[in-house]
């Protein structure tokens, strides 16, 4: 039942914002009764949370599954942070989500770009960035993010490279030279895994497949 | 139960118009009530006196009613900035002293400062006065090569992110002393200011708080907590 819910609210946040979503809206699309909704969620920002914090664990599972092996800290970031925001725009259902949840967010659990701040802060650690509290960085970097998928999403171009004029800056914003930050990015990167069969991804997978 | 003094009929633009800036202007007391994330329709409803129906005839949501407000707000903070900041010619320091404003006068009250975080992010409103300001310094700071060639809405996206996130975390928690030094230094370092010229720059306190409207939604903010 909490699945069948969430499952609504996901469908609906393809059609509206995620602010527009209603108690009604979820009701009507699950065929459930009001009472049914509050047994399993207080509120929609409840169960958006709920959707939020679900995307996020498999999201960063996909993409931590290719990263893992990466040995250095700040190729590991760099790559992390290109996946993330290729899968973000190549998924425009899943893209136009997650770019709409409240940010900064003080909520882990609901933190799609969690890996993006534990390699910030083990960067740091590390020395390879400058020290500074950790916030600073990932508010750099990850608002930087959102920001470029946001205009990526709204480009009917390729935004092909654009990643890479998005992170340039925050990488430099981290505390490294202009050259380091360049051969980073250069750095060939590994191809984007296809979105799974299973779990929530595999249902924007298939509603993805409906609209493009 | 309150009684509801508007409810509106039909399409009177006029009246339309009057109820929407009566809920803007009710957003202060909304937000020093609760936090914003846990404001219901019913809390503008009943603190407003409008029907459920008038509401949503003005705002989708009581999201887009806040983030209506904090832009209102930013519109209202932009000429105070914008002003203490044109006698500045160097664009890093420039831009130095309008981020540290910006934190200062937001954290030092911290219930504008809530208003403002609910404005849109990613920020969509490329008219918006404020935004229009910062991307007029950054333009301007690249034309002049003090920062790195890149796109301006990409060096706007920067600022936005890091005085967010700044604000967020000083309204939140207690930082250190020198956090907004750092978060200066970080923001010249990501703009393409080279580390000597940053450290100099972020190590330059602010020497004047421009005054704060005394009018509109921030005056009302002020009026609350004073």
């Amino acid at each position: 039942m909490q699945n069948t819910l969430i499952f609504s609210v996901l469908s609906l946040s393809f059609e509206k914002s995620i602010h527009e979503i209603d108690v009604d809206d979820v009701i009507r699309h699950a065929q459930v009764s009001r009472g049914s909704f509050y047994k399993y969620f207080p509120s929609v920002q409840a169960s958006l949370l709920a959707l939020a914090s679900q995307l996020a664990h498999e999201l960063t599972t996909e993409i931590e599954a290719i990263t893992h092996q990466i040995p250095d800290t700040a190729t590991r970031l760099v790559v992390t942070s290109k996946l993330t925001m290729r899968y973000l725009v190549k998924v425009p259902l899943l893209g136009n989500f997650l770019i709409q949840l409240p940010w900064p967010s003080q909520n882990p659990d609901t933190n799609v770009f969690k890996h993006i701040s534990v390699d910030i802060e083990l960067g740091i650690k590390e020395g390879v960035f400058t020290k500074m509290p950790a916030s600073i960085g990932c508010n750099l970097l990850i608002g930087s993010l959102i920001g470029g998928v946001h205009i990526m999403l709204g480009q009917s171009a390729s935004s092909k490279g654009y990643e890479n004029k998005v992170l340039a800056p925050a990488l430099m914003g981290l505390g490294l030279d202009s050259k380091t930050a360049d051969e980073l990015l250069k750095v060939p990167m590994p191809s984007l895994p296809k979105l799974p069969a299973t779990g929530l991804l595999g249902k924007i997978a298939m509603m993805n497949d409906l609209v493009s | 139960m309150a009684k509801i003094i508007h409810h509106l009929f039909g399409n009177n633009k006029k009246q339309h118009s009057q109820v929407r800036s009566q809920l803007v202007s009710a957003s202060p007391e909304l937000v020093s009530i609760k936090p914003a994330n846990q404001i219901k329709v019913e809390d503008v409803t009943e603190h407003a006196q409008v029907s459920r129906d008038t509401f949503f005839q003005c705002f989708r949501s009581v999201n887009d009613l806040l983030n209506v407000s904090a832009k209102q707000a930013g519109r209202e903070l932009t000429s105070p900035i914008a002003l203490a900041g044109s006698t500045i010619f160097d664009m890093p320091l420039r831009m130095a002293a309008k981020t540290r404003m910006a934190i200062q006068l937001l954290t030092g009250t911290p219930l504008l400062g809530r208003l403002m975080l609910k404005a849109e992010w990613p920020f969509t409103d490329m008219q918006h006065k404020g935004y229009l300001d910062i991307k007029k310094d950054l333009a301007q700071g690249i034309e002049q090569g003090c920062f790195t060639n890149m796109p301006p809405e990409i060096a706007a996206n920067l600022v936005i992110s890091i005085l967010r996130g700044a604000i967020q975390e000083m309204i939140d928690s207690p930082q250190p002393l020198d956090y907004e030094d750092q978060v200066i230094y970080h923001l010249l370092l990501s703009l393409g200011v080279n580390a000597a010229e940053a450290e100099k720059i972020s190590n330059t306190p602010l020497e004047q708080l421009p005054n704060l409207p005394k009018k509109g939604l921030v005056g009302k903010i002020l009026k609350l907590v004073a």
